[in-house]
């Protein structure tokens, strides 16, 4: 088969294949240290379609027409700052956006590992590329 | 010899060029040092949270000269810009100017991260900061009394602090179950039913599911003291729970003596209509909600049932419908405090939070009548 057609392939398997429910508690019990080798635990749902509960955050303050998303496990600052395992990247699916909204969402997609740096400073260590948001 | 002069004349010459351009190098790399760390002070109290907290550790690494970065930080853009993370990160300075802001940020009652303020010197409290634990057990804010349990016990390397004891019998469960915690860190296990209750608590507010961010915390103390999770999971259904939850049950009665398996608080018609919670570090929390009876019910957990008339609740649900439907759901700049309607509009199923001062107007008589309510039981 030509590697032309097997990753859309590979890609329709993970977007087909049931997800895989997963809690916070999961992620993050673990202390993170910039350059560590993740828990394996963790490294195996890397490219596995995850479903998840949590609440949305915008990167800065914006509310509205997001691109992209934060989840965490808890609604205010209150309980203490959200560390780096306890937040996930949501990116949606080109052309769609989305607005902040104030109760826990689900979301479904294709979930990624690894550190990913800007400006020296590491902006998150778990990702999903959206399916569904409910 | 000649030679030898002229050699050791370029090797003075070079040592005396050095001597000149050391102290220019030393002081450009120490302005580029300073710059860093301002930056990192920046950083630690800007709006892109995801990277306050890396910022904040970068200032504690750089010891003296990171927080003198603070410091420069604070006295150009005031106290009110410091963030959570920077805050809490203050606590790890191992410096007495550090500590006395600290201090200081613990007493301004007008400052958003008191509590954090007060956890950030629970982390390493010192014996001549009892008095100031101490005076925070009795809080409003759960998250005060939470940081002053913390410190006390930190304090408190022999023996146990008699708050520890004192906070089982705290009003809100989430300082009695972390009372529990402590204590069975200190192999003092007459908290477990309180833990083990804890397991089995359900509550949330319309959306938010509060019980299972409990049964999260409660767990954890008891993974650490039986070894093992015994398979609870927090976030599975009740009767999956219920399993591991027995098991506990069992280990805890054999650990301490039989005890009857604490039942979670029942409240009859929990068909919750309409909500208002409001989440305070400055002011403590406050969740009131009214159920499909027209009952109102004060608090998280256990909560309590509140005397109101029918006309009152009736006002209530008439508000709720006037209320924004539809639209934003969050308005302001939300930091640590917060207002959440919930129940509103025609259909009852929109709601909102609000950032203190950023609720819209169209909802401003029914959060002025929700706080009525809460006054009013008060008295």
């Amino acid at each position: 088969m030509s590697m032309k057609y097997l990753f859309p392939l590979l890609a329709l398997l993970f977007c087909t294949s049931d997800p895989v429910s997963v809690d916070f508690a999961d992620l993050s019990d673990f202390d993170f240290e910039e350059g560590m080798t993740l828990p394996a635990e963790v490294r195996k749902l890397d490219g596995k379609t995850i479903r998840i509960i949590g609440f949305m955050r915008s990167e800065e303050d914006e509310v509205d027409d997001l691109e992209a998303f934060i989840i965490v496990n808890q609604n205010c600052d209150c309980e203490g700052a959200v560390r780096m395992n306890e937040q996930i990247y949501c990116i949606l699916p080109e052309g769609e956006t989305v607005s902040i909204t104030d109760e826990p969402v689900k979301v479904e997609g294709v979930f990624e590992v690894g550190e990913e740096k800007e400006d020296g400073y590491v902006l998150s260590i778990y990702r999903i590329v959206v399916t569904k948001l409910h | 010899m000649s030679d030898t002069r002229r050699i050791l004349g370029s090797a003075v010459l070079a040592i005396l060029l050095l001597i000149a351009i050391l102290p220019a190098q030393t002081s450009r790399a120490a302005q580029t040092g300073d710059a860093k760390l301002l930056r990192y002070a920046k950083d630690a109290c800007g709006a892109r949270w995801v990277i306050r907290r890396q910022a904040a550790k970068r200032l504690v690494k750089a010891g003296k000269a990171g927080f003198s970065a603070v410091e420069k930080h604070i006295a150009q853009e005031g106290r009110t810009v410091l963030s959570s993370e920077l805050v809490d990160a203050l606590g790890d300075f191992d410096n007495d100017e550090a500590r006395s802001l600290l201090i200081s940020l613990v007493g301004d009652t007008e400052f958003y991260w008191r509590p954090q303020a007060l956890q950030a010197m629970a982390k390493k409290p010192r014996v001549s900061e009892a008095l100031l634990f101490r005076s925070f057990c009795q809080a409003d804010s759960y998250l005060l009394r939470r940081a002053a349990l913390n410190g006390l016990d930190g304090i408190a390397t022999k023996s146990r602090p008699p708050e520890l004891g004192a906070a089982l019998e705290d009003k809100d469960l989430r300082i009695r179950v972390h009372a529990a915690g402590l204590l069975l860190e200190r192999e003092d296990q007459r908290g477990l039913p309180i833990l083990i209750g804890a397991l089995l608590v359900e509550d949330s507010f319309f959306a938010v599911d509060y019980g299972s961010q409990l049964r999260r915390t409660a767990i954890q103390w008891l993974k650490s003291w039986a070894g093992s999770d015994l398979g609870y999971r927090a976030n599975a259904p009740a009767q999956e729970r219920r399993k591991a939850v027995l098991t506990f049950h069992e280990k805890a009665s054999h650990a301490i003596g039989k005890f009857d398996l604490p039942t979670p608080a029942k409240t009859e018609g929990t068909a919750w209509i309409l909500g208002f919670e409001r989440r305070s570090c400055k002011k403590g929390d406050l969740v009131l909600r009214l159920d499909k009876k027209g009952r109102v019910w004060r608090g998280l957990f256990h909560p309590r049932l509140l005397q109101t008339s029918e006309e009152t609740t009736a006002k209530l649900t008439e508000l709720a419908s006037q209320a924004p439907s539809k639209g934003r759901r969050v308005h302001g700049k939300i930091r640590c405090d917060y207002t959440r309607l919930a129940g509103l509009g025609d259909k009852a199923s929109f709601s909102l939070r609000a950032a203190p001062g950023a609720m819209p107007a169209a909802a401003d008589a029914l959060v002025k009548l929700w706080l009525e309510l809460a006054r009013a039981a008060e008295k």
